[in-house]
């Protein structure tokens, strides 16, 4: 074979090689515009597993499986462009996911009450009219806030507003008043408005009595901060300062 | 000795390793910093539960696959007859092997701290802790590979075996727990009582690697039970076992 024909035949053959591979392109091309309809599959909220086999997964690291599986449970359901309303979940599930990352991380972490108080626990009256989802939600995190009630006092308030508005339920209301008034939260770490809180608990179900001897039981040191608190908020509003930010959080004095 | 230790220095650093492990720990840290970011509260220990994690899985990934090959491509090329023509016993050159690749393992392990303190801003005796604790994992990690990459001709072999015993070790003591809490695989009593043995036995000579690299500490700083110690005695144990078991190995070998 001359050398002539021989690159011919390279040539013919890498003409050959480019136009098998734009075929192929655009084989790929089409076949990626007809799939663009397919969505992939969102995980449904499975049943949790045992504790047992909660371990296995963990590898020995039970802090990386809980932040793990922590934040799964906030985007499961959702994904590929789609949103699942908080209506279409199963609460039960939900809480008991909740009670088993709280078993896996001891119960330290504040993460899964945030994300059961701010997420789960957001869900209307007008897809959940007899409050039956958020009493799920509200009884995980009374039952939270009870075990550790010094560290975790902020879902009792959380809870207290619930049970006020929209549940109106007047039995929890005037239990929650009773945990408040528990010697754990009498504590410099918990602010004093806390422990006066139900007054008000007591006042919105017509226990007038019960709000009365709440005040009467109000230790000076909790009297002296609540005025110091109310001076310092009349001074603020009096100067038009801003007291809380866009996120809701306490805003920074200004520099 | 010190020739033997350079010279895996050498082709660490003409293989790109360092490199390529720093690399893939940048990637790992930068993933953690997402992931902390996408979390609805406790961002920071998120990102440090997730920057522990992937940080153990690169280092033990890399470590295991680049010992192991290593190893076998001086089998290959027979490299290891050359250098076992030098006066240097079987033995020391096993050790020094170790030495290198352990002090290789360790300088890279040690790097992951003050990157996890400039990017997740890790703080206080927990990341020190657990920095202390990913130096002593490595160390039986390379130990491991290396006993495996001696022992097997495959190298792949060699990666599959090291990546499994290393499983084992995370997870032997939670199958003991299982076989001691007496719950029954099968209805026949022999069948459990031969079922209970092998995964005692298995796991009485499995490393204790579930106690290693806790991101908790990372989290919530020292603390849960065991500190630095436990994990020193158990690599002070587990290297010389498996470097005893290697040169063993190397000594019957016939080249």
């Amino acid at each position: 074979m001359s050398a002539s024909s021989e690159t011919r035949n390279t040539l013919k053959y890498t003409r050959w090689l480019w136009g098998m591979f734009f075929l192929f392109l655009a084989a790929q091309i089409w076949v990626s515009i007809s799939t663009r309809n397919l969505r992939v599959a969102v995980d449904d909220m499975p049943s949790p597993p045992s504790v047992r086999s909660l371990k296995a997964m963990a590898f020995g690291d039970d802090e990386f499986l809980f932040r793990y599986l922590g934040r799964w449970l906030q985007f499961i359901g959702d994904g590929g462009g789609r949103i699942k309303p908080l209506r279409d979940y199963d609460y039960d599930r939900v809480v008991y996911w909740a009670e088993a990352l709280d078993a896996l991380d001891d119960n330290k972490s504040d993460y899964i009450h945030e994300l059961m108080a701010r997420y789960f626990g957001e869900i209307t009256v007008a897809v959940d009219p007899k409050s039956e989802r958020l009493g799920k939600v509200v009884g995980y995190l009374h039952v939270v806030a009870l075990n550790d009630p010094a560290h975790f006092w902020k879902w009792l308030v959380w809870v207290a507003n619930k049970a006020r508005n929209p549940m109106r339920d007047g039995p929890l209301i005037e239990a929650i008043a009773r945990d408040l008034q528990s010697p754990e939260l009498k504590t410099k770490a918990v602010p004093a408005w806390v422990r006066v809180l139900p007054v008000r608990l007591y006042l919105s179900i017509g226990e007038r009595d019960k709000a009365q001897a709440v005040l009467d039981h109000i230790t000076p040191e909790d009297r002296a901060e609540i005025e110091a608190q109310k001076r310092a908020l009349d001074a603020a509003v009096a100067q038009g300062k801003r007291l809380m930010n866009n996120s809701g959080q306490p805003a920074q004095p200004a520099k | 000795m010190r020739a033997t230790f350079r010279y895996v220095f050498l082709t660490a650093i003409r293989d790109r390793f360092p490199i390529a492990i720093l690399a893939a720990l940048i990637v790992a840290i930068a993933l953690s910093v997402l992931v902390a970011g996408s979390t609805l509260s406790e961002g920071q220990q998120a990102g440090l539960a997730y920057g522990g994690e992937f940080i153990r899985a690169v280092l033990v990934l890399g470590l295991v696959t680049f010992v192991c090959f290593h190893v076998r491509r001086l089998h290959d090329t027979r490299e290891i007859e050359a250098i076992l023509t030098r006066p240097i016993s079987r033995t020391a050159f096993v050790i020094a092997y170790y030495a290198a690749f352990s002090v290789l393992a360790g300088l890279l392990a040690a790097i992951t701290v003050p990157m996890l303190v400039a990017a997740l801003g890790a703080h206080g005796w927990g990341v020190l802790e657990w920095g202390a604790s990913m130096v002593l994992e490595v160390w039986i990690v390379c130990a491991l590979s290396l006993f495996c990459a001696m022992a097997l001709e495959s190298a792949t072999a060699a990666v599959m075996v090291a990546l499994g015993f290393y499983v084992l070790g995370r997870t032997a003591q939670f199958f003991l727990a299982i076989a001691l809490s007496n719950l029954g695989v099968s209805e026949n009593e022999g069948i459990n009582i031969t079922f209970r043995s092998t995964i005692s036995v298995i796991a009485s000579i499995m490393p204790r690697l579930d106690l290693f690299g806790q991101s908790r500490w990372l989290v919530y700083g020292p603390g849960g039970g065991w500190g630095v110690e436990i994990l020193l005695l158990q690599t002070a144990i587990y290297v010389p076992l498996l470097l005893f078991a290697t040169a063993r190995d190397l000594h019957v070998r016939k080249f």
